[in-house]
């Protein structure tokens, strides 16, 4: 009760000194009235994920505060005489203390109730948001603040002189979001020491993830409260020290369970899961010095059945167990599987074996015990875990899982991304299982609604017959139904699909048109199931990298800094055409597999351009793959092959989709050597005109 | 409680020994006094429990022992050698604070403040904020404080440090009259602050006792040994050493001394002998103890 009135008493003094409240109220104003502007663009997340400023603000604010609180009463020299007082030096304390708490506590409240105000009208559909949003204000104002407030007086309790200034600046340079600009040295860092101290948003450069949403995983809790846990520790050590608590034995024990608590945070730290990082650029290098010298190929297993148990604790842990026909013609001792590396296999058994393995890169090799022949079934029980990426998610608060990448092992001896030598482009490879396989799925996700192409059977469980994969989704999701589509969306994107129609039109155009000219194998068509989701990074410079066609599921993929367009598929209604037209011939796994991602480039470039023609759509994508340079190789000189496709492209032949050029064209993708392929092919039809 | 026993004490900050081996006993109106660095603050905040002590031990006649620090506190009104608090708070708040931070019940608070007002005379200034005090009234107001809760112990340091002649007066007569129903101590470097105030000495010195014991005592056993004369400038170099105070008259001075063997030269009337006489007088020729 003592320590309420102290309380009472210096936040009296304090608002007596006039410039404390005043730079207070500033502080409100500033962080309200960037959520005022936020809400006028639409803008949910940004409004949070860009408010850095308020953080930096409002960090020096309370480090000072902090330094303050102690220096008024040293001013003064009241330690003695509140240490002549029973309990008198520590209550005074605890009340200094309580004043930074409560402050920040209606921060954090009047923060919250105002972009609740300014923001209602986008977020009310979202429940779970508004919880998220709570968080989020909470960890990176409240918790963050505290931090601040806490070293500030920590600090100046132990220091007396004016080295606390530099000390004060140390740490807010340190701790604050704008760190980076110190802090980060390279993208091959071991350790991001920047994200590790920093107490506001763990990405201040990057725009909102609306899959993904706000960063409020348990991770960042656990940091947090270990740099609440620090200052609180110091305080301690100086009580007792100085004689302001008496060592007993509660006290030695409060000080013991803290103490655990922090180490425990630490910990939890140091081998944390996924959180969410603006370093694209990491994947980027990792796969620019990849060694792909050896020659991939699909292995000849056949999978008839799979069961998958999956668990997003920290970050994706799976135990997946299969049944493997073995159909090459020649006996083997190994299997080879591709899998993401940051997946690490912890455990390989075959029929109930355990055998050895390795991981090098993405490429997995298992060493059977004995040589397999041809038709020999073997089950396959793999365990892995891992994932820290942000092309992909698999924590407690998103899960990105795309059936096209290799989160589960994938008979496809290839990397899960490649960098093209030419153009230096981050090119995604297809890695989709495209046999009838019977899936079984478990997954216990703590967090929002779990979203898939295949079918949920109860609770946790999703299985069926797929040619398609598995995609798993979750995060600041909604599911919508529009037309029989159904449209796995992030929620604040949600008026897109009512803008659906019109780009829908098109697309049935172009499928009739592709259908009818049998330039495909098979027919295709828009699937009933879209996942429109923003999975393009900043590194990615070809945007139909995002957009993937597989029979009953179509991903369809757009930058993350998207917040709310309106009229999206209107005004950026030929990029999806591309886009969508890409993933039909290019991303779309029962074609085969892609031996020339260049050459598959320019296919899509000429292809889209002529199909779009066809439904009245200026379209001028081959020109602009030319001006790019993408092309530019030292292997195949492309000048001659230019010029031949610019006189066929203006020729009338060009017009006719049916012919068998189109077709023999689109095979070569599949081909050894398609560029030499080309050429004479398209001799071949000079020679007939 | 009527009597403190002060035993061995002994006080060390690092390597540096503050406080050695201290004995005394506290009754009455206790004055501390001694030079700039003697140790009095030191042992002052052993006697409030803020500090512990290196060694020795210290006990009242009531069973009051200073290794229960709590009870100790609750024991003792302590103002600080320099005393001040957060400038914009006003008379009765700072006094509201102090009463709730030593626990004073709501229902005595109003009552125990007014008394300790009216005692230090600072009714009148009650709803004055501390930066519009005046020296004096600060002090008093430090005294107000440490008379919250009704301590059997007043400690206070350097009494009137900072104050002009008229209030030191005012305030050691407040001191005077605070020690009638309390064990009242006082420390000070100035002779007057404790020969007004005290009927009990202790003379500190480096850290070490030179003398203890009841002033008057201690007058007696320096009676006759303290001689007053006049003289002229070149003769009070030839004095120098003995020395205890001079007064200027006109041409001449008018100077105290204890005579030794070259000042037998001057033929000086005894005089009774003040506490400054003794206090010099023990800080030149005294063994310490
Ligand atoms: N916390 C401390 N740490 C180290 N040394 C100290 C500390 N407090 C006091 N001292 C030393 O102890 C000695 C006595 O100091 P103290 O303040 O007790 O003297 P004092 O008699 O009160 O002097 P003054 O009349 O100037 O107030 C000094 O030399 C001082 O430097
Ligand atoms: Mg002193």
């Amino acid at each position: 009760m003592n320590i309420l009135y102290s309380f009472k008493f210096l936040l009296r003094q304090l608002y007596l000194s006039y410039f404390i409240p005043i730079a207070y109220i500033g502080l409100l104003i500033y962080a309200s009235l960037g959520f005022y502007i936020y809400s006028l663009e639409g803008s949910p997340g940004n409004a949070l994920t860009s408010s850095s400023t308020v953080v930096q603000i409002g960090a020096i604010a309370y480090l000072l505060l902090g330094v303050y609180n102690v220096r008024l009463s040293d001013k003064y020299d009241l330690k003695h005489l509140f240490s002549s007082i029973k309990s008198g030096y520590i209550t005074h304390q605890m009340g200094s203390l309580l004043v930074g708490i409560i402050s920040i506590f209606i921060i954090v409240i009047c923060t919250f109730s105002f972009y609740l105000l300014v923001m209602w009208k986008y977020i009310y559909i979202n429940p779970s948001f508004i919880v998220d949003v709570f968080l989020y204000i909470s960890l990176y104002y409240g918790l963050a603040f505290l931090v601040c407030y806490l070293s500030g007086f920590m600090v100046a309790t132990w220091i007396r002189g004016k080295f606390v200034f530099p000390l004060i600046l140390l740490i807010y340079v340190l701790m604050t979001p704008l760190n980076f600009m110190f802090l980060r040295r390279s993208n091959n860092s071991f350790f991001a020491w920047d994200k590790f101290l920093n107490v506001g948003e763990p990405n201040p450069t990057m725009a909102f993830h609306p899959l993904y949403g706000l960063s409020i995983s348990h991770d960042q809790l656990a940091k947090q409260l270990l740099f609440i846990c620090i200052p609180i520790l110091l305080l301690f050590i100086y009580n007792v020290m100085h004689g302001f608590l008496q060592k007993n034995k509660y006290i030695i024990i409060t000080f013991c369970l803290v103490l655990i608590f922090t180490i425990s945070c630490l910990v939890s730290n140091l081998n944390g899961g996924q959180i969410l990082l603006d370093n694209d650029a990491e994947l980027h290098n990792y796969y620019k010095n990849y060694d792909i010298t050896h020659s991939w190929e699909q292995q000849p297993y056949k999978i008839n059945e799979m069961n998958i148990s999956l668990d997003t604790k920290k970050n994706l842990s799976a135990e997946v167990w299969y049944s493997l026909i073995y159909e090459g013609q020649t006996a083997t001792n190994e299997l080879i599987f591709s899998l993401f590396h940051e997946l690490k296999v912890k455990d390989v058994l075959i029929d109930k074996k355990q055998v050895n393995f390795n991981q090098n890169g993405d490429r997995l090799k298992i060493i059977l015990n004995g040589a397999i022949e041809r038709n020999e079934v073997l089950n396959i029980s793999l365990k892995y875990e891992g994932l820290k990426t942000n092309f992909y998610f698999a924590n407690e608060q998103a899960v990105y899982l795309p059936s096209y990448f290799n989160w589960l092992p994938s008979i496809y001896d290839k990397p899960s991304f490649i960098v093209l030598n030419e153009s230096n482009l981050l090119q995604r490879v297809n890695h989709q299982l495209t046999q009838n396989v019977a899936y079984n799925l478990v997954f216990k996700h703590r967090g929002k609604e779990v979203y898939s192409n295949l079918p949920k059977t109860e609770k946790d469980e999703w299985a069926g017959k797929s040619f398609s994969g598995i995609t798993l989704a979750s995060g600041l999701l909604d599911v919508y139904t529009k037309n029989d589509t159904q449209w796995v969306i992030p929620f604040t994107w949600k008026d897109i699909v009512d803008d659906f129609p019109t780009l829908e039109a098109d697309v049935q155009k172009l499928t009739s048109i592709i259908n009818s000219s049998r330039l495909l194998p098979t027919e295709v068509s828009f699937p009933k199931k879209i996942f429109f989701l923003p999975n393009l990074n900043t590194v990615d410079r070809n945007e139909f990298q995002g957009t993937w066609y597989s029979q009953d599921h179509l991903i369809l993929g757009t930058h993350v800094t998207v917040e709310y367009p309106e009229e999206y598929f209107t005004t950026y209604k030929n990029n999806f055409l591309v886009n969508i037209i890409n993933s039909f011939f290019i991303n779309n796994a029962s074609l085969g597999e892609i031996t020339d991602y260049q050459f598959a480039i320019l296919y899509r470039a000429f292809l889209t351009d002529i199909l779009l023609e066809q439904i009245n759509i200026p379209s001028s994508e081959f020109q602009q793959l030319l001006e790019s340079g993408q092309l530019q190789s030292d292997k195949h000189p492309i000048d001659d092959l230019v010029s031949q496709l610019n006189g066929f492209k203006n020729s009338t032949v060009s017009k006719d989709l049916s012919s068998s050029f189109y077709k023999e064209w689109a095979k070569l993708l599949h081909s050894n050597n398609p560029w030499e392929s080309l050429k004479n092919l398209l001799e071949k039809v000079e020679d007939l005109n | 409680m009527k009597i403190i026993h002060v035993k061995n004490i002994q006080k060390r900050f690092n390597k540096e020994l503050v406080l050695n081996d201290i004995n005394f006993d506290i009754k009455g109106s206790f004055g501390l006094l001694g030079p700039n660095g003697a140790g009095k603050t030191t042992l002052i905040r052993i006697l409030c429990s803020i500090i512990q002590p290196t060694n020795g031990e210290i006990y009242a006649d009531n069973q009051l022992n200073w290794k229960d620090s709590n009870a100790v506190k609750s024991n003792v009104g302590y103002l600080p050698q320099t005393f001040s608090f957060f400038k914009n708070a006003s008379v009765y708040r700072v006094l509201e604070y102090i009463a709730k931070l030593k626990g004073i019940s709501k229902s005595e608070l109003t009552n125990e403040i007014t008394q300790v007002l009216e005692e230090t005379n600072l009714m009148l200034q009650k709803d004055k904020k501390v930066k519009q005090l005046s020296g004096g009234m600060l002090r008093r107001l430090g005294i107000a404080q440490a008379l919250l809760g009704n301590p059997n112990l007043l400690i206070v340091d350097e009494p009137t440090v900072g104050l002009d002649i008229e209030e030191r007066v005012r305030f050691r007569q407040l001191l005077r009259k605070l020690g009638k129903d309390r064990i009242v101590l006082i420390s000070s470097h100035i002779v007057e602050d404790i020969e007004n105030t005290c009927d009990h000495i202790c003379i500190l010195k480096e850290g070490k006792v030179v003398v203890t014991g009841e002033l008057n005592d201690l007058l007696a056993s320096i009676d006759g040994k303290v001689k007053e004369v006049f003289l002229s400038s070149e003769q009070l170099n030839t004095l120098s050493n003995e020395i205890i105070s001079i007064k200027e008259l006109g041409s001449e001075y008018k100077v105290r001394y204890v005579p030794s063997n070259n000042s037998n030269l001057f033929q000086g009337t005894s005089v009774s002998p003040t506490l400054e006489d003794f206090y010099v007088y023990n800080m030149n020729h005294g063994d310490i103890q």
